[in-house]
């Protein structure tokens, strides 16, 4: 068996598609990280490039609202009244003064809920926003200004204090949205794998039914072991990409989170000295490894039904819809990982791989739903081998027609 | 007394409704080249793969080289299937390593095998190219490399020459020969009796699932109880009137054709005519062809055996 798995390992290893996908995906998410650093996006949307005119009736708001809006970065003047001009040509009219909006504050303005502004164009939804915060405060301080209340900003009035969610059940490791996206990464991860590499399991097995290679094959090993040695070939070679990806991947956060600190910290997300647990690490390769066996037996035994290329998506189908069902169900167990339907689906075999993964990776898994989850994913493993290695050694000799599901289980009872 | 390289008791293997294979006894001695003969359909590739142990049997023992089929007899059986195939994007030293190893060879011993095989047959300048550049006859070359490379001890040929150049069923041929010349046991299956009956010492004949008859080539011929002598003499044909050796003589011209009475002995006739006093320029024994034979002997049942064997086994 140890020729078989050596081959299959190899063969791959070195074959052109297994360096240059190795070599993409870490260059991708250099791109993904160097690109933002080194070309900054400007966003159009961002960027805020009015000029104001104010009609102030009160008096008593427009120099302070200037003052506010020119902090914004617009520039804002008073003008004394709107051209007289009819109302259909006052647009023109505006810009003809140079002005992009103008801006009434009739009297009253103060108590009223509502201001006016007559605008040349359309405002973007961050230039709408910049505008109405500058307007409130201003209004506010000037309110404030009123009642007599000068020593305090309106910012430090409404500040509200963050809330840090700290769950006691445990440690002291919150569901925090890097949490969750670490769980979610991990979890999207295992699915790609496992459906990258259960195909190349099952073209493996076509691949010698087609050449006509698997009785030769079959004469000198016995079909488990030549099963066997597919499955664990393949396996490793996958183990190497990720194992690959994963060392990239950590250097490039490392270097590209420290890199990235001084831009992350503008839109207030600090991500300095955050790591992923080691035992979440350790999770994650064993249901990598877990969820790979137990859907190879499916895919190898997928393979060895089929006769010919065409049919491999047929075939397919069931067993992808098996790897889609938990990636289905992965946001809601993630925002609700404790809910008695989430812990239930986390435990079922086909499911345990991805759901439990992420459900560790957000939340404290009571040590027995780990063990039995385990125990349960590896009885079905065995189960599934079992089947899928009859499958196996009847199919691998058929030529033709694929069997039907009373020729399969004809097939796994008599062997 | 060493066992059998081949042993089969009883053995059946039905596929769904439809029986492959039928209560078959076999026996192959070592050292032999057996022939398994029969038409298309009549269960002999079956026959291969149960002594392979690629189909397990319904029913019946099966022995191969003195013991149930493990993982030692694997590696000293050779196999070379009726569908042929190689790993089209490996290299062809790399393939053929591959293989020994797999029969449980070490990989230096492998290597160097390989490589004496692909020099023999003038294949070594390209041993790294991989086999998808190949030409069909090429092709077939490593594949035969491929089925000797371990030194099998028994060799499993499923319709050699089928689909064979010339130069290639040439090469086969010799490389059977001389690893039966090395105490090695050859069972191969054709459809072309001609084919048996010019290597084999030994034959099997299955029609429709069951067996015919087997044997010794010459018993085989000798129990069809069609004795035919040759004879061209020069003198009186009065020795000829032996109603207790003879039972019909056709004139041929330059020779009579004798048929013998059943069970009589050619020596006791030959004893007669040199009694009497004739020349003799020819004795011989003409046999009848294992075509004829297995015609005689299958014809029947071929035709309704033939339409229930399909499965192409």
């Amino acid at each position: 068996m140890w020729a078989i798995v050596q081959r299959e390992y190899l063969q791959r290893v070195r074959s052109r598609w297994f360096i240059i996908g190795t070599l993409i995906v870490p260059a991708l998410m250099i791109a993904i990280v160097l690109v933002p650093i080194v070309f900054p996006i400007e966003n159009a949307e961002d960027r805020v490039d009015l000029r104001i005119g104010l009609l102030d009736e009160t008096g008593e708001v427009a120099p302070g609202l200037a003052e506010e809006l020119v902090g914004e970065g617009i520039s804002a003047r008073m003008i004394p009244s709107l051209p007289k001009v009819p109302a259909e040509s006052l647009g023109a009219a505006l810009l003809d003064t140079n002005l992009d909006a103008v801006l009434e504050l009739p009297r009253g303005a103060l108590d009223s809920s509502t201001v006016v502004l007559l605008s040349t164009r359309r405002l973007s939804r961050n230039e709408r926003a910049v505008l109405r915060d500058a307007i409130g405060r201003d209004v506010v301080r000037t309110r404030l200004r009123e009642v007599g209340i000068e020593s305090v900003s309106p910012e430090e009035l409404f500040r509200s204090p963050g809330v840090n969610v700290v769950e006691l059940s445990g440690d002291a490791r919150g569901a925090d949205d890097a949490a969750q996206a670490v769980g979610i990464i991990f979890a999207m991860l295992l699915y790609t794998l496992l459906i990258i590499y259960g195909q190349m399991v099952t073209r493996s097995v076509l691949e010698e039914k087609t050449s006509d290679i698997v009785e030769i094959m079959a004469s000198s090993v016995r079909p488990w072991e030549l099963m066997a040695g597919k499955i664990v070939g393949v396996g490793a070679v996958g183990l190497t990409q990720f194992s690959i990806w994963a060392a990239m991947g950590a250097l490039i956060t490392a270097y590209g989170i420290a890199a990235a600190a001084p831009m992350l910290a503008q839109s207030g997300i600090d991500l300095t000295g955050f790591t992923i647990p080691p035992g979440l690490l350790l999770m994650a390769l064993v249901f990598f490894v877990f969820g790979y066996l137990l859907y190879a037996g499916l895919f190898a035994a997928g393979g060895a039904m089929l006769s010919n290329e065409q049919d491999v998506q047929q075939v397919m189908m069931p067993i992808v819809i098996l790897i889609i069902i938990p990636v289905i169900l992965l946001t809601p167990t993630i925002e609700t990982p404790n809910e008695a339907w989430a812990v239930a689906m986390s435990m079922v075999p086909f499911f345990s791989p991805v759901l439990m993964l992420a459900r560790v990776s957000v939340t404290q898994v009571p040590p027995w739903q780990l063990a039995l989850t385990l125990l349960l994913l590896v009885a079905a493993i065995m189960a599934i081998t079992w089947a899928a290695g009859r499958i196996y050694r009847v199919g691998i000799l058929m030529k033709g027609k694929r069997p039907n599901v009373p020729e399969l289980w004809r097939w796994v009872r008599h062997g | 007394m060493e066992s059998a390289a081949v042993r089969l008791v009883g053995v059946s293997k039905t596929f769904g409704a439809v029986s492959a294979v039928q209560d078959l006894d076999l026996v192959v001695p070592r050292g032999t080249i057996y022939g398994l003969l029969g038409p298309n359909g009549a269960g002999k590739t079956t026959t291969l793969r149960i002594i392979l142990d690629i189909l397990g049997a319904d029913a019946g023992t099966v022995e191969v080289l003195g013991r149930h089929v493990d993982d030692v007899v694997r590696g000293r059986v050779g196999y070379l299937p009726e569908e042929r195939g190689l790993y089209q994007k490996m290299k062809v030293l790399e393939q053929l390593t591959f293989f020994g190893v797999l029969k449980g060879m070490a990989r230096a011993d492998a290597r160097r095998e390989a490589l004496r095989w692909l020099e023999r047959l003038e294949l070594a300048d390209r041993a790294n190219e991989t086999v998808e550049n190949f030409s069909k006859g090429m092709q077939q070359k490593v594949q035969f490399i491929s089925t000797v490379v371990h030194r099998p001890e028994l060799l499993i040929l499923d319709e050699p020459f089928s689909g064979l150049d010339p130069i290639n069923v040439d090469t086969l041929k010799e490389i059977v020969l001389e690893r039966q010349r090395d105490g090695a046991t050859v069972i191969f299956s054709t459809h072309m009796i001609e084919d048996a009956e010019r290597l084999c010492e030994r034959v099997c004949m299955i029609a429709g699932a069951r067996k015919v008859l087997d044997g010794r080539v010459a018993e085989v011929k000798a129990a069809a109880g069609r004795l035919d002598l040759a004879i061209r003499f020069d003198g009186d044909s009065g020795f000829l009137d032996a109603p207790e050796l003879v039972r019909s003589v056709s004139d041929h011209g330059r020779y009579v054709e004798v048929r013998l009475v059943e069970g009589a002995d050619p020596q006791a006739l030959l004893q007669r005519a040199v009694e009497s006093g004739v020349r003799i320029y020819r004795f011989e024994l003409i046999e009848p062809s294992l075509r004829e034979i297995f015609l005689d002997k299958a014809g029947h049942r071929t035709s309704s055996g033939q339409a229930a064997a399909t499965n192409g086994a």
